[in-house]
Formats: structure tokens, sequence, C-alpha cells
């Protein structure tokens, strides 16, 4: 499902944004650091706060994510589904040493810290209209 | 009231997206460019490019329910507002300006892109989309990320 095209939307260069919903129908918009390619029907999240947005995927699963390509500034459009959390393993390490790197480069070094990876089913991706 | 910092904040160099929801509690994100707010009413009009609203206005005419989020491309200082809708129309020529101002704001602060990061995006038409504030909350990453603030106790 996802293409080979989006993975540089991934790289964390620029911010990706995220909508959840509580089960209160509340929706939260919010900045995140990592969108992590898995594989062509998953992608994983940095889990980094107790946040609402980890309250509401345990309660509500859906959750919808903009992601941008520093490149060519194309955006795309992801529907996706709380699968589960993985606290180790290759995906946690990778996904840590690249937040590391993001957290540097963005002055955020002491804040970011990477609780689990947290791997969500992809339902749908689209590229943005955004750019005409 | 909606203090006077976060009103020059909203109004300045920030990036800004809108959160809604369906009859299924299915989510949906776009992105505003632009918003106006009035304190006095705890009003915030934010400007939504009509290009990717499809979802964000059937949402709203279904149940009203907003989350509007405007955060500091550099600095990451970031704000949630949720509240109600209270009303959507086509943005006027005025509020295309304020548009415009800002897109040149943000190019300013984001100068180590190549401009057409900002340039690109496509603006008109956009509907300005006005929703009532019931509650705010900081979201710039770090130890007060989430805090709810209390608008009472802020001029």
């Amino acid at each position: 499902m996802l293409p080979d095209e989006i993975k540089p939307a991934m790289h964390g260069t620029i911010p990706s944004t995220i909508v959840t919903c509580s089960l209160a129908g509340i929706p939260n918009v919010t900045d995140i650091s990592q969108v992590w390619y898995v594989d062509e029907t998953h992608v994983a999240l940095s889990f980094q706060f107790f946040s609402k947005t980890h309250r509401n995927v345990r309660e509500n699963p859906f959750a919808e994510v903009i992601v941008r390509d520093a490149q060519n500034f194309q955006e795309w459009y992801l529907e996706i589904q709380f699968d589960h959390s993985e606290e180790s393993g290759p995906l946690f390490d990778a996904m840590d040493i690249e937040l590391e790197a993001i957290a540097s480069m963005t002055g955020m070094s002491g804040i970011f810290k990477l609780h689990a990876a947290d791997v969500y089913r992809v339902l749908s991706v689209r590229k943005s209209k955004s750019r005409g | 009231m909606i203090p006077e910092r976060l009103v020059d904040f909203v109004h300045g160099a920030v990036l800004a997206f809108v959160g809604t929801r369906d009859a299924r509690l299915r989510p949906a994100v776009t992105w505003a460019f632009g918003a106006r707010v009035s304190a006095s009413t705890d009003e915030i009009t934010a400007f939504v490019p009509d290009v990717e609203i499809d979802r964000t206005r059937s949402n709203l005419a279904h149940n009203g329910v907003v989350a509007y989020t405007a955060v500091g491309p550099i600095s990451h200082e970031s704000y949630q507002f949720k509240g109600r809708l209270a009303g959507m129309r086509p943005t006027t020529e005025e509020e295309r300006a304020v548009q415009e101002i800002l897109r040149s704001k943000v190019g300013a602060q984001l100068a180590m892109f190549r401009p057409e990061l900002i340039t690109g995006y496509v603006l008109v038409p956009s509907t300005a989309l006005t929703f009532k504030v019931d509650q705010v909350f900081v979201q710039t990453p770090g130890p007060g990320a989430g805090r709810q603030l209390d608008l009472s106790a802020e001029p």
C-alpha cells in the first residue's frame, strides 16, 4: 500500500502531524517527530510522552497523520490504526537512534526520549492536494 | 478570555492544523494558514484552504467539534485550542491578505529550506472557520506538555 516514493517523507526532517480522537469524541492534534516506514502496510510512531495522543489511541485506535518530504515538500495523508507497541528490539533501536539525531538537530536533546515504537496498520494513503 | 500573549502567538509566524472527527470517531486533520483571534468573545477564525477541507467540512457539519493547534516552526512553542464551531464562510479579501503576510513571515523563519516550501501552498480559495474556544492546552514538547491553561488566571 505504501509506495516507495513516500519513504523520503519519513526521515523526520520536517515534523509530521497526527490527529487522534478520544472515546468522548474530542479530537487532539499535535506534531510528532517520527513516522517510521516499517513495511508496505505498517508505520511506527515514536511514543515519547504519556500524552493525550498516547491515551487516545489506547481507547480509540484510529488516527490520521500528515508526513512531509523535505526534498520536494510533497505531503501525504495516512489513515492508520494502532496495532501494538514495541519497547525493545531492532525497530525500537533504529527509531531511538534516529530520534536522538532529530533531537540534536532541533534543539530538543534531553527532551525527546523514546519509550516505545508504536506500530500502526496503514488503512489508506494519498498525496495531499495542498501544493496543487 | 484568551490571554493576550496567546492572541499574539496565534497572530504570529505559526503553522496550524485543524482536527475533527466523524460519527464513527474517525479523526481527520487538515492545515490552516492564518487566523484571527477575538479575545473578547473567545473565538478563533482559522483560514483553511479548500483544497483539503472536504472531510473537515463534513465532520463539522455533523458535530462541530474542533481542535486547533498552532506551532512555532523554529521554537516548537505550541498550543492547542479546543471548542465548537460557530460558523463557516469563504475568506474575505482582508483575510487573504493576512494569509499572504503569514506566508512571508513563515518563509523568513524557515529560510533554511527552499522558498517553495511555503510559496508552494495553495491558499485560494480558503474557508474561514470560526469556533468558540472552551479549553487551551500547552503542546510545547517537554514536561509541561498537555497542561490545560486556566484562561481566567491570565490577562
